[in-house]
């Protein structure tokens, strides 16, 4: 199997790791560390840990490529997303999020320098919110918020049910809407 | 503010959330990690599953159903006289039975 850019797929790679082809691992983990690793940071809010979940989870690929079991019926990333999200989730450091987050605002000359401090009071107050939300319900906000993967497939990668999944969105959105209010008036 | 404004305002704050630092040689040394990292050893299961997998038969699952099918079909076709015992089986049988259990009385 080839992807459109020439590349093997995932899961073929996943044949060939099984054979202890290293190149094979050598380009699955260049692929996919990056976005891996910033979704485990994400939840986890450290990115010490992070670093160690991502290792750990394609280590965990090496060492045992046949974990991820096709006739199971889920593909390989729907796995991976499984994988480091319950390892994430197991996480117990963090870290205040402004020491690693990295704000890209686009400056705008409709924007003053006020507003632009604003939004990212306000962002970096949303950051703090989401860091004390119960880890389930981060993650769920996470993986259908910043990942953009649609319900259900988050709920696969959590490993719960897509009525569960909904009630720890709606129950992280209430907490986060709660926090944003506060800062707000705090900010006035 | 509206609760649907305050939702589509807060997922459109999450959406927009900004992104992490990552460090920059995360992926190279998982690879390098990997290279000292020796394979789990597989347990018999696993090793049967890979073997029967890579000389295409299978599963073992089936496999086994399959001989164990095979052994019924066996024991019903072949005539009874081929699991008859000897005369002198049989005798010695018959004497068991008839006298072991006497003699405990």
């Amino acid at each position: 199997m080839i992807t459109r850019d020439n590349e093997p797929a995932d899961e073929e790679l996943l044949v060939r790791i099984s054979g202890r082809d290293h190149e094979a691992f050598a380009t699955l983990v260049r692929r996919h560390t990056e976005h891996f690793y910033r979704l485990a940071a994400r939840i986890t809010g450290s990115p010490t840990e992070a670093e160690e979940v991502v290792q750990e989870a394609f280590l965990t690929i090496w060492r045992n490529p046949r974990a991820w079991d096709p006739g199971r019926g889920s593909r390989f990333s729907t796995w991976l997303y499984r994988v480091v999200v319950n390892r994430a989730l197991k996480s117990r450091r963090h870290v205040d999020p402004v020491n690693y987050l990295e704000f890209s605002e686009v400056q705008s000359e409709e924007r003053s320098q006020q507003e632009l401090l604003e939004q990212r009071e306000e962002q970096l107050a949303l950051e703090r919110a989401l860091l004390k939300l119960p880890p389930r319900q981060r993650a769920a906000l996470m993986l259908c918020f910043y990942e953009g993967l649609s319900n259900q497939e988050a709920a696969d990668a959590l490993g719960v049910r897509l009525k569960a999944l909904q009630s720890l969105i709606v129950r992280g959105k209430a907490k986060l809407r709660t926090a944003l209010s506060a800062h707000r008036r705090r900010a006035q | 503010m509206k609760e649907t404004n305050r939702n589509e305002e807060l997922e459109l704050l999450l959406a927009r959330a900004p992104a992490v630092r990552s460090p920059g040689d995360l992926a190279e040394r998982i690879i390098a990690a990997s290279q000292q990292t020796a394979p789990a050893d597989r347990s018999l299961f696993e090793w049967l599953g890979q073997l029967f997998a890579e000389v295409m038969l299978p599963k073992p699952a089936y496999v086994l159903t399959s001989a164990l099918i095979l052994g019924v079909v066996t024991g019903a076709v072949l005539p009874a006289e081929s699991f008859r015992p000897s005369p002198e089986e049989e005798s010695l049988v018959l004497t068991a039975l008839f006298y072991d259990d006497d003699s405990g009385l």
